[in-house]
């Protein structure tokens, strides 16, 4: 037979399990990676809305901009257009004042004005002392509407129209007066009241474009509508904007308020859409971020799974080096005893040839090479595999160890009793060989069981802190071990077990003797023996 | 030279030199074969003696051999060779009719005196089966009378009641008689009945 041993390194395989410590931070950082597009699209949505509220309010500032603007326009053109009545007020007052106030001639004039002027509901003619002298419409007969005697005072001492204050009008309305004083020369004679409207006014002035959009509408001083040119009602008043009318001694404010803002469908639409598409969005990743999140899961098992069949096929690996080391030994071994054999043989027969002898002696010697060279193969082997020490948790460990052998101990029967201490101190040693240690020292626990009730096979492993070590312990409750055998345990080659090779308490102590460290038995007080494997703590 | 009675079957040229230095030195012959192969490829059919062989080889497996040997009626007796661990396998070998095994590395002359010890028994054997089939072969030259009047005989009935029972001359059944014994190769019914007790 050849020499072979397993080219499959024992050690290296067990060199790309990754150390659990790390893989933690992996999988966080795995789980975290399909959150991602969540957390992207989320994002999007919010800038959406933002966009969204930007635009809109962009879209009111700009609706409210031209709203102003309406009321502004409103304004100016009332304004002008009542400018333009009192000045037409004035020329009558002052073309009456040469005609001495004649009635005939104010009845045309003032006809004729209110048939121009929409907005002026009446025309009177007052003398010095205030008394109606003549009106127009003239259907309206003599009765005085009554006269803002504070206005007319007012004009006739300042010599400039004046405003009164408003009244109600006889059709229900209200509004006010625009109140001309006549002189001749310096001489008081009378003046004319010219009642404005105010619905009138509204009503001629304010265009449909406006009115289409808006409600326009007069109000006093305390907020009451007064005049209003619009069939439709309640709108957004908090919308809309009231103004000072600029008319001395009137305390009228207009105000102009749209009829709600005008909302672009299509635009909506989009915007719907857009939010819709992005929740759906979400949801889908929800979805696959869910189905991602099983998968990863059954991965993970199957990584598990991996490792676990790793570790299994590197203790038949282990196994099988040691066999074929058995193996190869004995071809060498069989052959030099039997060439030994041969030599004194046929020395006692006495027939023994010095030629002969010396060939076979010289065979003999070169298969004795043979066997050095199959055991300097092994120092190869291991050497090429010497452990590599870092950073262990020793409490990891064990519980990684224990998950291990779970199966094993199902199997046997044996309750694993298990006490992990917290926040054990690092050692520093070689993870794999240390489980190979503990799988080892659990395996022989099991065996010493084998023979009890399975109802008392009980295994207790444990690791604490023991001053300046980390203590692992391994103890059964099986028949315990013979002092005599005690003695011989760690010896090479010696086994209790009927198919042991009496190598694995051997290798065991050497290995935990490389990492400084010590492993010793001692009989448990009722029955079992107690394994210990003590590691150092590091100094720092 | 005298025929080889030791057949060692290795393919570890080191031990089949080494053992064949062995056997010869406690004067058996030996040949050597580097594999059950090589083994089965020779005159096995013709051979006598012991075959010693490593249960586990490159090839062809020591139990293979073993299967093959008996499939074409060769009944040679094997011991075999068997290292660390191989115990499982030399329990099936022996169920199969391996006469023995023994473990690596061994006590030489032990194994040298287990051989021996096969060659004898297997030699006792084989004489054994050689006379017994001397008898059958004579038995098998008898005539159904004789055989029927040989079978009355052995049950130690006299001339004249196996005459009667088979119906013929007492004279005829004395010349049966004779022919009988003289086609067997002995001289008396006591004779006769001592040659067939050891055939069972």
């Amino acid at each position: 037979m050849t020499v072979v041993l397993p080219k499959r390194a024992v050690v290296p395989a067990a060199r790309q399990v990754p150390d659990p410590s790390e893989t933690g931070s992996w999988h966080r950082a795995r789980d975290l990676a399909p959150l991602l597009p969540i957390v992207a699209i989320g994002l999007v949505v919010v800038l959406l809305g933002v966009l969204i509220w930007y635009v809109n309010r962009d879209e009111r500032e700009a609706q409210q901009l031209t709203l102003i603007k309406d009321a502004l326009w409103v304004e100016q053109t009332l304004r002008f257009h009542l400018t333009t009545i009192e000045e037409n007020v004035e020329r009558l007052g002052g073309d009456l004042g040469r005609q001495n106030l004649d009635p005939a001639a104010f009845s045309v004039r003032a006809g004729q004005l209110i048939r121009n002027e929409p907005p002026l509901y009446r025309v009177l003619l007052r003398d010095a002392q205030g008394r109606m002298i003549a009106s127009a419409p003239l259907g309206e007969g003599s009765v005085d509407p009554g006269s803002d005697d504070d206005a007319i005072l007012l004009a006739r001492k300042t010599g400039r129209r004046v405003f009164s204050r408003l009244h109600a009008l006889g059709d229900g309305g209200k509004g006010f007066d625009i109140v001309v004083p006549i002189f001749d020369d310096t001489r008081f004679l009378g003046s004319i009241s010219a009642v404005i409207s105010l619905a009138a006014l509204l009503n001629d002035q304010v265009p449909w474009w406006i009115t289409e959009r808006h409600r326009v509408s007069f109000l006093d001083e305390s907020g009451t509508v007064i005049a209003a040119k619009s069939s439709v009602t309640s709108p957004d008043a908090e919308a809309g904007h009231t103004l000072a009318f600029d008319t001395p001694g009137l305390n009228l404010y207009l105000s102009i308020v749209p009829y709600g803002l005008k909302t672009n469908l299509v635009h909506n639409s989009l915007i719907a859409a857009i939010l819709v598409l992005a929740m759906l969005a979400c949801v889908s990743l929800f979805v696959a971020h869910r189905h991602m999140r099983r998968r990863i899961r059954a991965e993970e098992l199957s990584r598990l799974q991996t490792e676990k069949l790793a570790r299994t096929s590197r203790l038949v690996a282990m196994g099988e080096m040691a066999s074929t080391l058995a193996h190869e030994l004995n071809q060498p071994l069989s052959a030099i005893a039997s060439y030994a054999t041969g030599c004194l043989n046929k020395l006692d027969s006495g027939k023994e040839q010095a030629a002969e002898m010396r060939t076979t002696l010289e065979k003999l010697g070169f298969q004795a090479q043979r066997a050095g060279r199959i055991i300097q193969h092994v120092h190869e082997f291991v050497r090429k595999n010497e452990p590599k020490f870092g950073s262990v948790d020793l409490s990891a460990l064990v519980a990684d160890t224990v998950e291990f052998i779970r199966p094993a101990a199902r199997k046997r029967r044996v309750v694993l009793a298990i006490d992990l201490g917290a926040d054990l101190p690092m050692v520093h040693a070689d993870r794999v060989l240390l489980e190979q240690v503990l799988l080892n020292l659990i395996r022989n626990g099991f065996e010493a069981m084998a023979h009890i009730p399975a109802k008392e096979r009980v295994l207790a492993i444990s690791v604490a802190r023991r001053d300046d070590e980390v203590a692992i312990t391994v103890a059964d409750c099986g028949s315990g071990i013979a002092p005599e055998v005690k003695d011989r345990l760690f010896t090479p080659f010696v086994s209790t077990k009927p198919d042991g090779m009496g190598m694995g308490l051997n290798i065991c102590r050497s290995i935990v003797e490389s990492h400084r460290g010590r492993l010793w038995l001692e009989p448990r007080p009722d029955r079992g023996t107690v394994f210990t494997v003590a590691l150092p703590v590091p100094a720092s | 030279m005298k025929q080889a009675k030791v057949h060692i079957v290795d393919d570890d040229p080191a031990v089949r030199d080494a053992l064949a230095w062995l056997f010869e030195s406690r004067d058996l012959a030996t040949t050597t074969w580097s594999s059950a192969e090589a083994f089965l490829d020779g005159p096995w059919q013709t051979l006598d003696g012991c075959l010693v062989v490593d249960i586990r080889m490159e090839g062809m497996s020591g139990i293979e051999l073993l299967d093959r040997l008996r499939a074409g009626g060769c009944r040679l007796p094997i011991i075999y060779l068997t290292g660390h661990g191989d115990v499982p396998m030399a329990v099936e070998a022996l169920k199969k009719g391996a006469r023995d095994f023994i473990e690596k590395p061994f006590n030489d002359n032990d194994l040298v005196e287990r051989v021996t010890a096969v060659l004898d028994s297997h030699a006792r054997h084989s004489e054994r089966e050689r006379a017994r089939n001397a008898i059958e072969d004579r038995m098998n030259t008898l005539s159904l009378r004789e055989r029927e009047v040989m079978s009355l005989l052995l049950a130690g009935k006299m001339n004249k009641m196996i005459a009667a029972e088979l119906g013929i001359t007492v004279r005829t059944v004395e010349v049966h008689r004779a022919r009988i014994y003289e086609k067997i190769g002995v001289r008396s019914a006591v004779e006769l009945a001592n040659l067939v007790a050891s055939l069972n």
